[in-house]
């Protein structure tokens, strides 16, 4: 997964919930956190827009403690290139 | 009037996101359906977990039925204390019920739910919504019965909404975060649910009729062009038609608007044996090369019932935007070529969907066509006396209405045309003067040996002193034009057990929008001009009701 697709969407993500435009600058807006940007209940639905989104899962640990957007942002190209490497069900079949 | 049609297009724009099988989270966020709404509605939330994400995504639903919609959300609260009560359109118990049945058993719980119920009923006469969700059916039987126990209490069954929409209900990771195990998938559904459903058929007035176009709205293809075989059945489209005439069943008046010709659509629906609508189906068939606004004005007419009880169904945006613009009152949706997408903005279009569906909402397709008939019986004799022995009309007066308050409470909801006071008593305002010494609530059931139209008029009066006051009168549309109304409503009050105690009987008016066949029939009696009456109480001569003889030829009997 390529993380600039990731950025947009997060954008548009964090967007929505906090009812806002972010700063143009991607470095100001990916230092953005849930410590002093938004609240915890904030973070969950951002973070339930990107599984949708991408069809990915985050833990109960992970809704809790991701800290900035560059680290969302980070987690979530992990778990995308996750889901993709994992065998699908179609793959699973070729070995057979 | 530009701005009007415009914002009805930018609704419509909405629909495939708002309408889609599953609407995303970030779709419906980022959504915009306009903000020209014309009712402010207000909710109060008691609660024992989070709400307020689900409200967020029901914004955009309340905003496409034009609605304002400001929650007050009370703390949260497993024991339901009710605490700083203040008056609402609706009050909203959003219960986590695990939360209960971890301690105790269904038995214990529902009989202190109904005890905690009955607080609520007795503070505030506002529509009640229970929403949670149970383990079985068991349980959700008696849940039903419990609501059902107490005025105008619906359970709102969110563990079937969930079920229904194909999506897990409880996600626990997010339980701790969010304050509610709600899942991400069930929040936007449930939005949905309560936004276009629940909300609306608790307080709005329903939709009545569904006004459908027919090329490419309920088959694709155009018909003049493509020929009866040529255009197509899809798969969605049949889905589409099956779907409107189960809401033909559940007594929605169907009206076919196309421009065709009469005849090349007549056997169109002769010959499509594939097609799950049968011509005979639509109580109503405008299919001219005239413009649709007049089309659909006279088909209201013809079903005597306001614009504003009928839903449009077109796939031409002009033709949207034409209706709307010379007949603001009508809804209106937009046709979308994938018909999937029409059938659930048809299904979820705000006022449409019901509660309850009972027995005289079946009756009334078949009433309307009986009515047709009797229409031609009125033409060819000359003595209503006559007519209305031909027809054997038998009115039923019930002065203790009990198990029917339900159907009453509805018909003050619906009935818009003959409603003199348009006091719109709710379930349970209707409880409390039914129980009352001082007041009748009083109906009027009507058959013929055409139809059964079940009870078509409820009137409330409430004495005061030596006044005996109508607070409510209302006459459904389906039994105007037979000359009964004096005797539908003259002889109900004379019988009720407080007409003795008074010397005067006066009528409360409310001028409305659309009740002018009520006023112009108190006009007659208090002997002015229909815009002579006034606002407030009119008052007829006792003597005047106890002189009163009622039609010799129907059969007049008390329940």
């Amino acid at each position: 997964m390529d993380s600039a697709k990731v950025k947009e969407t997060l954008k548009q993500a964090i967007t929505a919930v906090l009812g806002k435009p972010l700063p143009e600058d991607e470095n100001v807006w990916l230092g953005m956190n849930g410590r002093k940007d938004w609240d915890s209940l904030k973070q969950v639905e951002i973070l339930l827009v990107l599984e949708e989104e991408f069809g990915i899962r985050y833990t109960e640990e992970e809704f809790a403690q991701l800290d900035t957007a560059a680290d969302i942002v980070a987690l979530t190209v992990h778990k995308c290139n996750e889901e993709t490497s994992a065998p699908t069900d179609d793959g699973l079949f070729s070995y057979y | 009037m530009f701005s009007e049609v415009s914002s009805n297009i930018k609704r419509m724009e909405g629909q495939p996101i708002l309408f889609s099988a599953r609407p995303t989270r970030l779709s419906l966020q980022q959504l915009d359906v306009g903000e020209d709404w014309n009712r402010a509605v207000s909710v109060n939330v008691w609660r024992n977990h989070a709400m307020e994400a689900i409200a967020s995504l029901a914004q955009p639903y309340f905003a496409f039925g034009r609605w304002q919609v400001a929650f007050n959300f009370k703390d949260y609260d497993d024991s339901l204390m009710f605490g700083g009560h203040s008056a609402a359109d609706i009050e909203l118990l959003w219960l986590d019920s695990s939360r209960y049945l971890e301690n105790t058993d269904f038995a214990a719980w529902s009989e202190w739910l109904l005890s905690r119920l009955g607080v609520l009923r007795a503070a505030t006469s506002a529509p009640i919504i229970v929403a949670t969700w149970l383990e079985t059916d068991e349980q959700r039987h008696r849940m039903q019965a419990i609501v059902d126990a107490l005025p105008d209490i619906y359970f709102g069954d969110i563990g079937g909404v969930c079920a229904d929409a194909g999506v897990e209900l409880i996600d626990r990771r997010i339980a701790v975060a969010t304050g509610s195990p709600v899942s991400n998938a069930a929040q936007a559904v449930l939005a949905r649910k309560i936004a276009c459903h629940w909300f609306p058929a608790a307080i709005s007035p329903p939709i009545k009729a569904l006004a459908l176009d027919l090329d490419n709205t309920l088959h694709k293809g155009i018909l003049g062009e493509d020929g009866i075989q040529g255009v197509e059945l899809t798969a969605q489209h049949k889905a589409l038609q099956e779907a409107v005439k189960s809401l033909q069943q559940k007594g929605i008046f169907l009206a076919l608007v196309s421009r065709n010709e009469r005849e090349d659509v007549e056997n169109l629906f002769a010959q499509r044996s594939d097609y799950p609508l049968k011509w005979d189906d639509f109580t109503v068939t405008e299919v001219s090369w005239g413009d649709k606004a007049s089309a659909i004005a006279r088909a209201a007419q013809a079903l005597r019932i306001a614009p504003d009880a009928v839903l449009f169904v077109d796939d031409n945006i002009g033709e949207l935007a034409a209706v709307t613009a010379q007949l603001p009152q009508v809804h209106a949706i937009h046709a979308h070529e994938n018909a999937e997408l029409t059938q659930r903005a048809m299904e979820f279009y705000p006022g449409l969907w019901r509660w309850k569906v009972t027995a005289d909402d079946v009756k009334r397709n078949q009433d309307m066509k009986a009515n047709a008939i009797r229409e031609s019986l009125l033409n060819e004799v000359t003595d209503p006396e006559e007519y209305l022995r031909n027809l054997q009309v038998k009115l039923v007066f019930n002065h203790s209405p009990e198990a029917h308050l339900q159907r009453l409470a509805d018909l003050c909801k619906k009935t818009n045309q003959f409603n003199l006071a348009m006091r719109r008593f709710s379930l349970s305002e209707l409880t409390e003067r039914h129980r009352s010494e001082n007041a009748c609530v009083a109906c009027v059931q009507l058959t013929d040996r055409l139809s059964d139209s079940g009870i078509i008029a409820v009137i409330v009066a409430e004495l005061h002193g030596d006044l005996l006051i109508v607070e409510e009168l209302c006459v459904s549309c389906r039994a105007l034009g037979r000359q009964l109304e004096d005797t539908i409503v003259l002889w109900t009050i004379r019988n009720m057990p407080q007409f003795q105690q008074c010397q005067q009987v006066c009528f409360r008016v409310t001028h409305g929008p659309r009740n002018q066949p009520a006023i112009k029939w108190l006009a007659e009696h208090l002997e002015v001009a229909p815009e002579a009456v006034q606002e407030g109480l009119n008052g007829i001569p006792k003597t005047k009701l106890e002189q009163f003889t009622p039609v010799q030829s129907v059969q007049l009997s008390e329940e």
